[in-house]
């Protein structure tokens, strides 16, 4: 019996905000609870920003780019990584002798602020990403298992047994150890070759230079999801720049069948009414072009998982 | 450096349901016409038809219908009667009427793919009858 589904019981499950921490290899049939995260595991989170949401808002940006559109040049600061160290150390909630990425919780609800400020660029995102256990979006922090097929191998095997799980509606996996787009891209080419998984290739006219990588995954009623990564380097997109890599899954196709048979974020069930959903939608489109302008506006688009640069191989 | 709240009352609704907690029923319609039947589903806000008619009772025209009015069509089974329905299927079922407005679509007096996925999930089966006019030809 699907007895956590029903509705009453999955809130009070919710509201406790568990967090799950699964043995190496382990997909969580044999899952146990703790607080914290154990090391050389791979740490399974599905709470909220909640109690540290204060001391990341204190975060100072630290990193600008400058994008011209419709010949209109404008200037954004986004947090980096070593940003939010600072303001987790300044807080308390990291000492001064350990990092950011030996701690996955922390991971964790940084790559979710990260998310829910807005940086990506989407409406959408930011809303969903700052309700996740209202809205189902599970969280993998990755140990590092020391090769790219290694990484590929975890994936795969967390995504075949959490995908069809009925509260989780994206499912990500963030990997603090790497920290540039050619292994992420790498670790996509893996995915890719795999039973069930498919990657496209495609060509940006911006630069002869960027290879985009597409990414799917098979899911139900034969639908194929589009997997969004996020990450550091310069040839990602001004929107998928984020303070860890990140692969992002929509795990469920849309409410009503669709031709096309993809299904993206945008088809996540969210709680706000029409004319809400329609002016996220308007803000969405401007913050997208004013964010990506006309030079990452290709790579920026959720058909593509991710880029890699030819000359340098990142 | 704080997420933007969203403005009240127009997200984070109470009432807002993720999840489905009822399903609908309808008896075999057999020789009635496909297209009217799944557009009037269509029109009832379902998106998802569980096809549980056994043998001929299915047609190609349904799957066809289904997805020209942007709902999906699932065929359970020819062996999926209850007793021999695997418990994989009625979850999956379960699974999917949680996520979809969904109609089971079953033989007249066979009740026992639907036990099988309220054992699952305990939906409140909302019994729909269609009418089948005359039939010009």
């Amino acid at each position: 019996m699907i007895a956590s589904v029903r509705p009453a019981e999955r809130r009070n499950v919710a509201k406790c905000g568990v967090i799950v921490v699964c043995a190496p290899g382990d997909a969580g049939a044999h899952a146990t609870f703790s607080p914290m995260a154990v090391a050389g595991q791979d740490y399974r989170w599905n709470g909220e920003i909640g109690p540290l949401g204060e001391a990341l808002g204190s975060v100072r940006p630290g990193a600008t780019y400058s994008v011209t559109h419709g010949g209109i040049s404008r200037a954004f600061t986004v947090a980096g990584r070593g940003d939010y160290e600072a303001a987790l150390r300044d807080c308390g909630a990291l000492s001064s002798d350990s990092s950011l990425g030996d701690h996955p919780e922390l991971v964790a609800v940084v790559q979710a602020h990260w998310h829910a400020s807005g940086s990506n660029g989407c409406r959408f995102a930011m809303y969903l990403s700052e309700h996740r256990e209202r809205f189902g979006w599970e969280t993998w922090v990755m140990r590092d298992r020391g090769t790219v097929q290694a990484a590929a191998s975890a994936i795969a095997a967390l995504t075949n047994s959490r995908i069809d799980e009925v509260e989780v509606d994206v499912l990500s996996f963030v990997l603090p150890h790497v920290t540039s787009s050619s292994v992420l891209g790498e670790i996509v080419q893996c995915l890719g070759t795999r039973d069930g998984w498919r990657v496209a290739e495609g060509g940006d006219a911006t630069d002869k230079d960027i290879d985009l990588l597409g990414l799917t995954v098979g899911i139900e009623l034969g639908f194929w999801s589009e997997v969004l990564g996020f990450g550091q380097g310069e040839p990602l997109a001004h929107t998928r720049r984020a303070p860890f890599t990140e692969l992002a899954i929509r795990t469920k196709p849309p409410r009503g069948a669709r031709s096309s048979k993809r299904a993206f974020m945008a088809d996540v069930p969210l709680d706000a009414d029409s004319a809400t959903m329609g002016r996220w939608k308007k803000e969405t489109k401007q913050s997208r072009s004013q964010r990506l302008g006309d030079v990452h506006d290709a790579r920026g688009k959720a058909k593509w998982t991710t880029v890699v640069q030819r000359s340098t191989g990142g | 450096m704080q997420p933007k709240p969203a403005p009240k009352g127009q997200a984070g609704d109470p009432r807002w349901k993720r999840f489905n907690d009822e399903v609908f029923s309808l008896r075999a319609c057999t020789g009635a016409a496909t297209d009217p039947l799944v557009s009037q589903l269509a029109a009832e806000g379902v998106e998802l038809i569980v096809d549980a008619r056994r043998d001929g009772a299915r047609t190609p025209a349904m799957e066809a219908d289904c997805e020209g009015a942007g709902v999906y069509y699932v065929p359970a089974p020819d062996d999926a009667s209850g007793r021999v329905l695997s418990s994989e299927a009625a979850e999956r079922y379960a699974k999917l009427a949680m996520r979809h407005k969904t109609c089971f679509v079953v033989d007249d007096g066979d009740d026992e793919l639907l036990s099988l996925v309220s054992e699952q999930v305990p939906f409140t089966t909302v019994p729909l009858s269609y009418e089948v006019g005359p039939v010009d030809v």
